[in-house]
C-alpha cells in the first residue's frame, strides 16, 4: 500500500518550487526591463495564478489527509501541473517580450484600434515573439476553459483568464519592423473573430446544410460505413473545421484591410517574399487558410470599396497587377481547388461533389463575415485623412518628408498649416514609399558603406522613422495636441 | 556668425524639407520658444554602462563598443505618472531628445543645459556641436556632477537649441545626409572609423 500522504507532500513540494522560481524568474525580468500594459495585465494574471497555486499547495501538504483524501488532492495536483505548463510557456515568453523586443509603437497603435472596435469591452492584446517564422493568434480556449476547470474542481479561488486577454506572436527578430508587423492587424481581426458569434452560427449552419446535402446525394449510403453517425461526425469535422477556418481567415483580412488599406496586403506580399524563394500561384484552400488568390481577390474587393483603389490603381503597377488578376477568379469557373482529403473513402466523384458544395456554401459565409466585419469596423475611415486636401495629401508630405530623412509626424503644407498624419497614412505611405521611393532617399546619403550596405541601413532607418513617426502621433495624442 | 531669433527659427519651420533652409522639429509639443533658442525634451530611449564582461573599452574594436551601453526604455507617460530614469552621482548615461531635429544647410547648432538643471549639477552634452543638414533626435551626454542621485523625466525640458547662422555667402545646392549617426532616433552605439 503506498503511502500516499507522503506521495501528496512529495508532489506538493516539487510545486512549490517550480511556482516559486517561475516567480523569481518573473520579478527579475520586470526588475530590469520595462513592459507595455497589457504584457504587465498578463504577467499579474500569471503571477496571481502562482500564488493561488501556491497558497492551495502549502494548505494541502502541512495537513494529514486520509488516502481517499490524499487520491482527490493528487487528480488535482495533474490539474494543477496541466495549469503550470501553460503558464511555463508564457512566463519565457512574456518576459522576453519588453518594449525593446517588440515593434512597440505599432502595438500601442493595434491595441489603440481593437479597444475602439470592441467597445465597451476591454482589450488587452499581449503580443510576443515567436521562434516559428510566422505571425499567429494563440487559441487560449483551452487554456481559459483548464483555469475554469482548475477554479471548480480544485482551488476555489484560481483567477480565471480574464476574457479581454488575447496573445498575438510575431516572428521575434523582426521587433524592429514597421512595415511587416502590419500583419499583427490580422491576427487582431482573429481575436475580434472570436468575440462574436460567428463561429457557432456558421458550424450550426453547416451541419444543418451537410446533412441535407448528405441525405440528398445518399453519400453515406454509398460509402456503407459500420457506424453511419460516426462516418457523419467525421465528415461534419471535415467539413465544419475548414470552412470555419477559412472565414476566420476572411474576417481577419477584412478588418486589417479596413484599418490599414494597401499596407496590410504589402505586408502579406513581403511576407511571402521572405517566406518563400519562389512564389507560385496559390489557388488551393489548405486545412487552415483560403487560397492566396482567393484571399487577394477579397482584398482587391475591400481595397476598392474603401476607395483606395483611386489611390494605388497609379503606383508600382506591378505590385498591384496580382490584384486585378485575382479579382476576376471565380469558384464557378473551377479556378480554385481544396489540397485536403475529405473521409470519403477512394471514391474521387464524391470528393469532388463535396468540395464544390463546399464552396458553394462558403460562398454564402463570405457575404455574412464581409456583413459581420463592415459592421465591426463602422466609423473606420483612414483613408480620409491618407488623402486628405487631394491637392497636397497628407501622403504626398510624408513622402517629401521621408525623401529628406526626416520622421513624417509633423508635416506643413503649403499653406503653412501644420498636420499630424494619423498611424494608417503614416504605415501607408511609408510602404509607398519603400516600394517606390528608396532610391530618391539613398541618393541624398553619402556615405562610404556599399551600395547593398547603405540599402540596408536605410531601409532600417525607414522603419525606425515610421515607428518614431506613430509614437510621436501617440504623445502628440495623449498631449491633446493632434 | 549671428543666432537665429524666434521669429526666423518658425519661419523655416513651415518650410517644406525640399526647401535647404527649413528647420524641422517634430513632434513639437510647445511652441513658446525663447528670444533665440527653443527647449528640447528628454526622450525615452538611454544607453546606460553596462555592467560587463569586457576587460577594456578600445575604441577600434567595434565588438568591444557596442554593447558597452545597455539600451534601456522609459515610455512616455503623461501627467503625475511621469517616467523617469534615475542617475546616480558621478555617473553618465547616454540619452537622446524627444524631438527629430534637421538642421537648414547654412545653420549650425548648440544644445545647451537649461540653466535650472545645471543648477542640480546636471550637464547635457559634452558634444554640443551640431552640423548643417544633421538630422536625427539629438544625443545627450547626461552627466550627474552632483553628489546626490537625480530623476530624469521623460518628455520634460532639459537642453536648449540655440541656431547659428553661418557667416560669408553660402551656396546650397541640394540636401546631404552624411555622418554615421544621421537620421538615428534614439541613442547609439558609437562607430570609430579608422
Amino acid at each position: 500500500m503506498p503511502d500516499l500522504d507522503a506521495q501528496v507532500k512529495n508532489e506538493g513540494v516539487r510545486i512549490l518550487r517550480l511556482c516559486k522560481d517561475l516567480s523569481e524568474f518573473i520579478l527579475s525580468g520586470q526588475a530590469r526591463k520595462t513592459y507595455l500594459v497589457e504584457t504587465e495585465h498578463f504577467l499579474e494574471y500569471i503571477k496571481k495564478s502562482l500564488e493561488a497555486i501556491d497558497e492551495f499547495v502549502k494548505q494541502t501538504i502541512t495537513k494529514e489527509m486520509p488516502p481517499p483524501l490524499a487520491k482527490v488532492r493528487l487528480k488535482g495536483f495533474d490539474l494543477i501541473r496541466e495549469g503550470l505548463s501553460w503558464i511555463y510557456i508564457f512566463v519565457k515568453e512574456a518576459i522576453d517580450a519588453d518594449t525593446l523586443s517588440i515593434p512597440y509603437s505599432l502595438i500601442i497603435f493595434l491595441n489603440y484600434v481593437a479597444t475602439e472596435l470592441q467597445k465597451p469591452e476591454k482589450v488587452s492584446l499581449v503580443v510576443l515573439g515567436s521562434s516559428d517564422l510566422m505571425y499567429y493568434k494563440y487559441n487560449l480556449k483551452n487554456l481559459r476553459n483548464l483555469t475554469r476547470h482548475i477554479a471548480s474542481k480544485v482551488i476555489k479561488d484560481y483567477p480565471v483568464l480574464p476574457e479581454d486577454i488575447g496573445v498575438l506572436k510575431f516572428p521575434y527578430c523582426a521587433a524592429q519592423e514597421v512595415l511587416v508587423n502590419c500583419i499583427l492587424f490580422h491576427e487582431m481581426g482573429h481575436y475580434i473573430y472570436e468575440k462574436t458569434n460567428l463561429e457557432q452560427q456558421f458550424l450550426h449552419d453547416i451541419e444543418s446544410n451537410l446533412t441535407t446535402f448528405v441525405q440528398d446525394n445518399k453519400i453515406i449510403e454509398e460509402l456503407k460505413p459500420k457506424d453511419p453517425d460516426l462516418a457523419f461526425k467525421k465528415l461534419f469535422i471535415y467539413v465544419g473545421g475548414l470552412m470555419s477556418s477559412w472565414a476566420d481567415e476572411i474576417f481577419a483580412d477584412i478588418v486589417a484591410i479596413r484599418i490599414l488599406g494597401p499596407a496590410f496586403h504589402f505586408a502579406l506580399l513581403v511576407l511571402e517574399q521572405i517566406l518563400r524563394t519562389d512564389i507560385k500561384r496559390n489557388r488551393n484552400f489548405s486545412r487552415t487558410h483560403p487560397a492566396d488568390d482567393f484571399r487577394f481577390k477579397i482584398h482587391a474587393k475591400w481595397l476598392n470599396k474603401g476607395i483606395w483603389d483611386d489611390i494605388i490603381k497609379d503606383r508600382k503597377p506591378d505590385v498591384f497587377d496580382r490584384l486585378k488578376e485575382c479579382e476576376k477568379l471565380e469558384f464557378e469557373k473551377e479556378d480554385f481547388s481544396i489540397s485536403c482529403e475529405p473521409p470519403l473513402g477512394e471514391d474521387k466523384d464524391l470528393k469532388e461533389k463535396l468540395h464544390t458544395w463546399m464552396f458553394e456554401e462558403f460562398e454564402k459565409m463570405v457575404v455574412k463575415v464581409e456583413e459581420e466585419a463592415l459592421a465591426k469596423t463602422a466609423g473606420q475611415e483612414p483613408i480620409s485623412d491618407f488623402n486628405k486636401n487631394k491637392n497636397e495629401s497628407n501622403d504626398s508630405l510624408i513622402t517629401k518628408a521621408l525623401e529628406h530623412g526626416v520622421v513624417p509626424s509633423t508635416v506643413y503644407d503649403k499653406k503653412k498649416q501644420k498636420r499630424h498624419p494619423n498611424p494608417t497614412t503614416i504605415l501607408n505611405s511609408g510602404f509607398f514609399f519603400y516600394l517606390g521611393n528608396m532610391d530618391s532617399l539613398l541618393e541624398k546619403v553619402e556615405s562610404s558603406d556599399s551600395d547593398i550596405d547603405k540599402r540596408m541601413n536605410y531601409e532600417k532607418r525607414l522603419n525606425q522613422w515610421l515607428a518614431k513617426a506613430i509614437e510621436d502621433w501617440q504623445i502628440l495624442l495623449m498631449e491633446n495636441k493632434l | 556668425m549671428s543666432v537665429l531669433s524666434r521669429k526666423e527659427i518658425k519661419d523655416r519651420l513651415k518650410k517644406s524639407p525640399e526647401d535647404l533652409e527649413s528647420i524641422i522639429i517634430t513632434p513639437l509639443l510647445n511652441e513658446k520658444f525663447d528670444h533665440d533658442s527653443i527647449d528640447l525634451r528628454l526622450g525615452c530611449y538611454f544607453r546606460v554602462p553596462a555592467v560587463t564582461t569586457i576587460e577594456c573599452v578600445k575604441p577600434y574594436q567595434q565588438d568591444t563598443v557596442e554593447h558597452y551601453g545597455e539600451l534601456v526604455h522609459k515610455p512616455y507617460i503623461r501627467g503625475s505618472k511621469i517616467n523617469t530614469l534615475i542617475l546616480q552621482p558621478h555617473h553618465a548615461v547616454l540619452a537622446s531628445t524627444l524631438e527629430y531635429i534637421k538642421m537648414p544647410g547654412d545653420v549650425s547648432g548648440q544644445i545647451l543645459t537649461k540653466s535650472s538643471w545645471a543648477r542640480i549639477f546636471i550637464s547635457i552634452a559634452s558634444a554640443p556641436w551640431i552640423h548643417p543638414f544633421y538630422r536625427g533626435c539629438l544625443t545627450l551626454e547626461v552627466t550627474n556632477l552632483g553628489n546626490v542621485p537625480v530623476a530624469l523625466p521623460v518628455g520634460k525640458p532639459m537642453a536648449q537649441l540655440v541656431f547659428i547662422k553661418l557667416e560669408g555667402q553660402i551656396k546650397l545646392e541640394k540636401d546631404v545626409i552624411e555622418g554615421s549617426y544621421a537620421g538615428a532616433v534614439m541613442p547609439e552605439a558609437p562607430k570609430f572609423k579608422a
